[in-house]
């Protein structure tokens, strides 16, 4: 039987369905020594919870509300460099894999990889060694050896351009919230709000909600 | 739990005495929660997504309220071919598997029905998904991003209605 262990494997599991939450912990805590310290519905509690408990391995869902999965990603490297991070994306795509890679995480596979890949690819972040299936790699490979593909949807150059928070702001409009929704989820004035509203549409050069929400769906901020 | 009909236990709580009116009506409550707990054994549930991890956290979620998962499919395909050789009581169908997709599942599935209650479980519920699973005649419909305690009780309606 598996010793109780003060240094057990702690890891802190961020994704905003019950079942795959369900699923991720039944699957990690049946290793031996390994522990979900903690469940976050959001980057926004995911990010808290890392500070607070500064867990081995964090993994994160790109897509989640109010904060995505890589800008929690960012916010958890800054507030716990202990802590490695894998991502969990529901399909390969080149943009994504840049995009984490971009980040400085370590770790990405998909929901639909095995539960053999998870645990490896725990095993691999808790000794501090980076992991993506061969497929990522290859996507990953598919990019350097031709980087025109890195701005070919144009996306990556206009995201870089956005700020956190702006890149926050296009998340919670294009979830369907107005600028006082907005300026009361993020405790800014609604006029702070609007100024960024309108920063954003000029960077992305878009001037419709609607064009704001393809650019959030194509840069996964959210989901189809 | 091991469930022994002539003679439920039922462990008193902290300062019931006992005999009392309120061991009673606790033995009762926790002999009827035994019965729908046996009664909840004896159906036999197959769940299909192309997702390990959804299967497991769905699998896992059954087995804790107390059902039988009798089986495991990854897309529609083999959904319709297990619902023919398991004959589950109920199929729980993700909406996009690789092959045949949910929906399509349930269609071919209800087109010879064999007493299979078919539960589709959706990422996003939208208008379209509606009107589809109520054209193919499914016989629920639960959201992913919903707590799995309304699965549950989706679950719990449609098998023995208690909700």
């Amino acid at each position: 039987m598996a010793e109780a262990s003060v240094s057990a494997l702690q890891i802190l599991v961020a994704d905003d369905h019950d079942v795959m939450r369900r699923g991720l912990r039944s699957v990690l805590e049946a290793q031996p020594g390994w522990a979900v310290c903690a469940e976050a519905h959001t980057g926004t509690e995911a990010v808290e919870m890392a500070q607070k408990l500064q867990p081995n391995v964090a993994i994160l869902d790109i897509s989640m509300p109010e904060m995505n999965g890589l800008d929690a990603a960012k916010q958890i490297q800054q507030a716990s460099s202990k802590t490695e991070i894998l991502v969990l994306s529901m399909h390969y795509s080149d943009q994504l894999i840049r995009d984490v890679v971009d980040a400085g995480v370590r770790g990405y596979i998909v929901k639909s990889d095995s539960d053999r890949d998870l645990v490896i690819a725990v095993r691999a972040l808790a000794s501090h060694k980076p992991f993506f299936t061969p497929h990522a790699t290859e996507l990953m490979l598919n990019t350097v050896r031709d980087p025109r593909s890195a701005s070919a949807e144009g996306g990556s150059s206009m995201r870089e351009r956005l700020t956190p928070r702006e890149r926050e702001i296009v998340q919670l409009i294009a979830q369907g919230r107005n600028s006082k929704e907005v300026a009361g989820f993020l405790g800014i004035s609604v006029k702070t709000a609007e100024t960024h509203r309108g920063n954003i549409m000029r960077k992305l050069q878009v001037h419709t909600v609607s064009e704001l929400v393809r650019y959030a769906l194509r840069n996964k901020l959210i989901e189809a | 739990m091991q469930f022994n009909s002539d003679s439920p236990k039922v462990a008193a709580k902290p300062g019931t005495e006992p005999g009392s009116t309120q061991e009673i009506k606790t033995s009762r409550n926790s002999f009827q929660e035994s019965r729908t707990d046996a009664r909840k054994k004896s159906f036999r549930i197959l769940i299909a997504d192309d997702h390990e991890a959804v299967r497991r956290g769905l699998r896992s979620a059954l087995l804790g309220a107390g059902w039988q998962v009798c089986g495991e499919a990854t897309d529609g395909r083999e959904a319709i071919s297990k619902v023919e050789e398991l004959k589950p009581d109920l199929v729980i169908l993700d909406v996009s598997m690789p092959n045949l997709g949910g929906l399509g599942a349930a269609r071919e599935i209800l087109r010879n029905p064999n007493g299979t209650k078919v539960l589709i479980f959706t990422m996003h519920e939208s208008r379209q998904i509606r009107e589809e699973t109520a054209a193919i005649g499914v016989h629920a419909m639960a959201v992913k991003s919903a707590p799995l305690s309304t699965l549950l009780a989706t679950i719990d309606s449609l098998l023995i209605g208690t909700h």
